[in-house]
């Protein structure tokens, strides 16, 4: 195999599976933008009138405040993350799989519900609020970095949670026995070999959740108070026709260049803590009646106080009305009869569920294999991370006026429902590109460099050698994948087609005209759809686990 | 191949396969489906739509609310080459002077029996018709405040009557305001104090600068977190309190002695749209008395007299009784006042 990453060398299939994932990006993701910075770049810089007064010190202060939020929500969502996945992989946790389902409720709920939940019960009103006024103690004013810290928070537990609870099912469990063998405790074991042997896993969730913070538009829009970021930044100057249009550019440059950055520092730190598995491992799991008894304990305390917004979620969508009060003023099934005439949204969202992720995921691997065994073609990675820190309006925008007039098989791309797929699998490709990359970092490359010498095609290495090695990841991707599709919003808003809305865009609209009951009841049924599929996915997962243990 | 890969590539195939059956778009039967761009309330887009289809048996209405006016003129800019849209509908008419602006619209006359091209209120003309046809008005809000009657009770916080007394500093952090550089109904409430104020309409709005907590890129989300009694007061439109109010939630609106200002909702026809017919007789459908009728159940004022009693809490006899001082959209005046909202509320809103 050559590892060069000179494509002209590769066989005839491989250059043509890396082209057309390479040309899919280039022309759903790098054209559009590019278009739309030299379309706009023409019109808004020709002028000679001067940027705002003080605007370089207001875009440091945006700055500052978009990473201080995005270090501390990666912490919390870590130091809360870490525990949990350990106990559910090591500990035998009782209804280890309830506990990983309910912790991934957060991550299937639009942001703007989650939002609204925090406000009913942290707000100045809120229920907890209240309560812990009984008690003396008055919680501060939930708009601002309070508000964001704990809905970003949250909202990112899940991507940390599923991305270490991958990296620990990849740690050999012949290390630990070794370790064990010859002496070491339990506490010394996981603090010196299994968290050191999922540093890059640490790492993968560590960026995920800092970029998801960074690029995170629903929280600032509903609880973000005056507490200014990069995102909604770019997303209110970008919409709005009263505003300075050179001001989202500038912070979409100025966020771009950053990233970069970031993502150089985080690659090389990668590089450092690559830790290279062996081919089918097992992993090792602790029989400690104790801390299985407490960490049951522990976990099932903590998913209640994570579940409390969702908690509220599921009440409101009962609620006539709930407002300064301990619970709604009187209940009703009204949001619940109005969906079953939405039987359309649902089936668009399933479609949209099952070209997307497939596509995504496909998108995914390949990229994964080419970043792994292509290192000149690695800084494709900064492209295809993109989608993960602009905002998807942003995006949505750019694919309506690169594509508004063209035709495919005699359909309209904009007026079908093709410009969506492309726009979701774009916007959703980082995410789920991100765990498998993860998976791709512990494989050593000369098991496929082997079968190659032994006559395999690279094709056929990476199904049966390659392949089967990083699958867990790839289930990881999944569900990720069917959850982040059926969530986004901010370009479908901008894309959707007569006749595609979906249910996402159906709780948006609902929150948006104050049906919060609506709205709520839509998330409701939203999270038990990707529920059900994301017990498939853990379902085949541990079935796959179990062939190697 | 492995097994997992080819089952995702039979999944995403077989979706691919079905999406042509499912397609809802343009190379469908002409003009039988119309695509309207609109912000308006929910309920009164689901009657809209009900009601247009019931008058045009085997037409099917899309309503579509990319989220927020401004998001609307957005999408329609960005599909100027091939309008997807047929009818840019809600939203007041500073939005649609850009949109002509922009050649986003096309013109269009409607014949509809008791609607004129302007209306007198107040003692003022407001134009209900672009004068050269590409856009009309349908119905119409106040601008004012809105407050939490339970947050003021418990906070002994007495009412304004003005809407200079929001800088009262008693107010601090008890006022939301939507985001003006984004949300064009919080420009409305601006030129409304702008138009009270003259040359002094910055000190007044100094002053409440103060006392609001932050400015909201949610333009709806002001009235809900006022409803829940997070904020007092919320300076807004008058329909949405009042329903809110009449859905029975703790709140009331307070239509400023100084000044409350017409705030309109406008159409008009999208250029190059795909169902001109349809689009035409929708704008019609609109100006009815059936649909002006309909919208008074939502309270939107109607722009035409008589389809009310005077009696009804939604006619322009009732609520601008109410009123003190009315004041109409200045086109000229907004576009002249419209740098001077871009620098102070921009400083405002980056220096908070």
């Amino acid at each position: 195999m050559t590892k060069t990453g000179r494509i002209h060398s590769d066989p005839v299939e491989i250059r043509l599976i890396y082209g057309l994932a390479i040309a899919f990006v280039g022309l759903f993701l790098v054209y559009p933008i590019v278009n739309l910075i030299i379309s706009s770049f023409v019109s808004v810089f020709g002028t000679t009138e001067p940027l705002p007064p003080k605007f370089f010190s207001y875009i440091l202060k945006v700055t500052w405040n978009t990473f201080f939020l995005a270090f501390l929500t990666t912490a919390a969502s870590l130091v809360v993350s870490l525990p949990l996945a350990l106990l559910v992989t090591k500990f035998r946790v009782r209804s280890a799989g309830v506990w990983i389902g309910l912790l991934t409720i957060p991550l299937i709920t639009p942001a703007f519900i989650s939002s609204f939940s925090v406000i009913i019960l942290l707000g100045r009103t809120g229920v907890l609020t209240k309560l812990l006024k009984l008690a003396g103690i008055q919680f501060p004013q939930i708009y601002g970095l309070l508000g964001l810290v704990i809905t970003q928070t949250l909202h990112t537990i899940p991507y940390s949670l599923l991305v270490l609870i991958a990296g620990l099912k990849t740690v050999p469990r012949h290390i630990e026995e070794a370790a064990q063998s010859m002496g070491a405790g339990v506490m010394k074991t996981l603090t010196s070999i299994v968290i050191q042997g999922i540093y890059p896993h640490i790492l993968m969730a560590g960026v995920m959740v800092f970029l998801t913070s960074i690029g995170d538009i629903g929280g600032p829009l509903i609880i973000g108070g005056r507490y200014k970021v990069i995102s909604m930044e770019i997303y209110s100057n970008f919409i709005s026709y009263l505003g300075d249009e050179r001001i989202p550019l500038i912070f979409s440059a100025w966020l771009i260049l950053l990233s970069c950055i970031l993502m150089v520092g985080v690659n090389k730190l990668m590089r450092l803590t690559n830790v290279k598995g062996k081919f089918r491992v097992g992993i090792m799991e602790y029989d400690k009646p104790t801390a299985r008894i407490a960490g049951t304990a522990f976990i099932a305390f903590m998913s209640l106080v994570l579940m409390l917004p969702y908690i509220a979620i599921i009440i409101q969508s009962f609620a006539t009305r709930w407002n300064n009060s301990w619970l709604p003023s009187g209940y009703t099934l009204n949001a619940y009869k109005k969906l079953l005439g939405e039987g359309g949204t649902i089936l668009k969202t399933l479609i949209l569920l099952g070209t997307v992720t497939p596509l995504a995921v496909f998108l995914g691997i390949i990229f994964g294999q080419m970043y792994k065994t292509r290192p000149r073609l690695r800084w494709l990675g900064y492209i295809t991370l993109l989608p993960f820190i602009l905002p998807g309006v942003v995006i949505g925008v750019s694919m309506i006026q690169a594509y508004s007039t063209v035709k495919l098989f005699g359909l309209s791309l904009s007026g079908s429902a093709l410009l969506l797929i492309a726009a979701i699998t774009i916007r959703r490709l980082p995410v789920i590109l991100k765990p498998i990359e993860a998976g791709f970092a512990k494989i050593d490359l000369g098991q496929e460099e082997a079968a190659q010498s032994l006559g395999a095609g690279e094709l056929k290495a990476f199904t049966s050698v390659i392949f089967p090695q990083i699958r867990i990841s790839v289930y990881s991707a999944i569900v990720i994948g069917l959850i982040k599709v059926v969530t986004e919003l901010a370009s479908s808003l901008i894309i959707y087609p007569p006749g595609w809305r979906n249910m996402s865009l159906y709780v948006a609209y609902y929150v948006s005209e104050g049906f919060i009951s609506q709205a709520s009841a839509m998330a409701v049924l939203m999270i038990i759809l990707v529920g059900l599929g994301t017990a498939l996915s853990n379902h085949l997962s541990n079935k796959e686990h179990k062939k190697y243990v | 191949m492995n097994k997992m890969l080819k089952r995702l590539a039979i999944l995403g195939m077989l979706a691919l396969v079905a999406l042509p059956l499912l397609r809802t778009a343009s190379a469908q039967a002409q003009e039988k489906e119309l695509v309207i761009y609109s912000t308006i309330f929910a309920e009164y887009a689901d009657t809209m739509k009900a009601e247009f289809e019931k008058l045009n048996p085997g037409v099917k209405v899309y309503v579509i609310n990319p989220g927020g006016t401004e998001a609307m003129i957005k999408k329609l800019e960005a599909e100027k080459g091939n309008p997807q849209a047929d009818i840019m509908h809600s939203g007041d008419t500073a939005n649609y002077l850009y949109a002509k602006k922009q050649g986003l619209l096309q013109a269009f006359e409607p014949k509809v029996k008791g609607f004129v091209p302007s209306l007198k209120i107040g003692g003022k003309i407001l134009p209900l018709s672009d004068k050269d046809n590409y856009f009309h008005v349908f119905n119409m809000m106040f601008t004012g405040i809105m407050y939490n009657e339970d947050l003021v009770k418990e906070k002994n916080l007495p009412l304004p009557k003005n809407f200079k007394d929001l800088g009262n500093p008693m107010y601090k952090d008890m006022v939301m305001s939507a985001n003006p550089l984004k949300s064009s109904t919080a420009v409305t409430a601006i030129m409304a104090s702008y138009q009270i104020y003259g040359a002094k309409v910055w000190d007044v709005w100094d002053a409440i600068n103060k006392n609001v907590s932050y400015y909201s890129n949610s333009s709806s989300a002001i009235y809900t977190l006022c409803e829940k009694g997070e904020f007092a007061f919320t300076i807004g439109l008058s329909r949405p309190a009042l329903v809110s109010r009449k859905s029975g939630n703790p709140v009331n609106f307070i239509f400023p002695e100084d000044g409350a200002m017409v705030a309109d909702n406008a159409m008009g026809v999208v250029a190059g749209a795909k169902h001109p017919n349809l689009a035409k007789k929708f704008i019609e459908f609109i100006l009815s008395d059936q649909m002006q009728s309909y919208g008074a159940q939502f309270l939107y004022i109607p722009v035409k007299t008589g389809v009310l009693p005077a009696s009804d809490p939604a006619s322009l006899e009732s609520v601008s009784s109410k009123i003190k001082v009315i004041l109409t959209p200045d086109s000229v005046l907004a576009e002249k006042a419209r740098p001077e909202i871009e620098q102070k509320f921009g400083e405002y809103i980056r220096l908070k």
